[in-house]
């Protein structure tokens, strides 16, 4: 059993959903940037859906953060969805309300 | 010689105290009730394994579903004052881990105190602006950092409140 799982895919052209399960921590930070920052490419909107994501710390709050800057830089758009209350948290701890943009679901995600 | 470093100080020289082996705010030594101590390697991958140590025996300990959240997370922030640093890889290969559950005394309530551990060289020591010790401040009720004789110890206290003493 693998406690974070990431996989990518297209949902229409530039248009980008990546899958994140299990636990976003310093271990996994990593390997999670490696996978978001070819897609932050522009005029792309990158999707990052957290359904299943059920820990963060700020290693990951930090990969979070540095996808929304490169995002602005890059004329291309990520959102999260990371509706889990330990994740939710963290978000809320951290005060990033203005610098990452997240929506309650992924269908919401991926609209306008 | 020690050196102490609690959140709201901006000056790593500030609190120098004679140390005690279990030291806690309040002063002085106390018995812990039950003690859990876990060495994991210095590697990111085996922060899991504090936190589920964590988790469990925040359980044991009566803590609600928000406090068991901020208790894992706390620990792993704390263990990412070491493996996250990049002076830490020269020296230490292990993290020590010490839960302590103190009894209660006086005013003061029951807590669970944790302590982690390393070697660390003389410039390791947390970054008070880092948003990871920030969050770990508001995540627990009392925050420390210590190093001494070459030893670095982050320790958080979470007080145990409305539970028999």
């Amino acid at each position: 059993m693998d406690r974070f799982a990431v996989s990518a895919g297209e949902s229409g052209e530039g248009r980008h959903v990546v899958t994140v399960r299990g636990e976003l921590d310093l271990a996994a930070a990593d390997r999670l940037w490696k996978e978001l920052e070819p897609l932050i490419t522009p005029g792309a909107l990158v999707v990052l859906d957290g359904t299943d994501m059920t820990f963060l710390d700020s290693s990951g709050l930090r990969v979070l953060l540095q996808a929304a800057k490169r995002a602005t830089a890059a004329t291309a758009a990520f959102r999260l969805v990371a509706p889990q209350p330990a994740v939710q948290r963290v978000l809320e701890l951290a005060g990033t309300g203005d610098f990452l943009a997240t929506r309650a679901d992924l269908p919401s995600a991926l609209a306008g | 010689m020690q050196e102490e470093i609690r959140p709201d100080s901006m000056d790593p020289d500030h609190g120098k105290t004679d140390g005690a082996i279990a030291p806690s705010a309040r002063g002085g030594t106390a018995t812990a009730l039950s003690t859990v101590v876990l060495s994991i390697p210095a590697d990111r991958d085996q922060v899991v394994l504090v936190r589920s140590v964590a988790a469990h025996i925040g359980v044991r300990l009566g803590l609600s579903v928000a406090e068991l959240t901020d208790l894992r997370l706390a620990v792993d922030e704390a263990c990412g004052v070491f493996l996250l640093s990049p002076d830490f890889g020269a020296v230490g290969e292990t993290l020590d881990c010490r839960f302590d559950e103190l009894p209660g005394r006086d005013e003061d309530p029951p807590t669970l105190t944790v302590a982690v551990s390393a070697p660390v060289g003389p410039t390791l020591g947390p970054d008070v602006d880092d948003i990871g010790w920030i969050m770990l401040g508001a995540l627990v009720d009392e925050l420390s950092w210590r190093a001494e004789n070459g030893v670095g110890t982050v320790r958080l206290v979470k007080r145990l409140l409305g539970r028999g003493a």
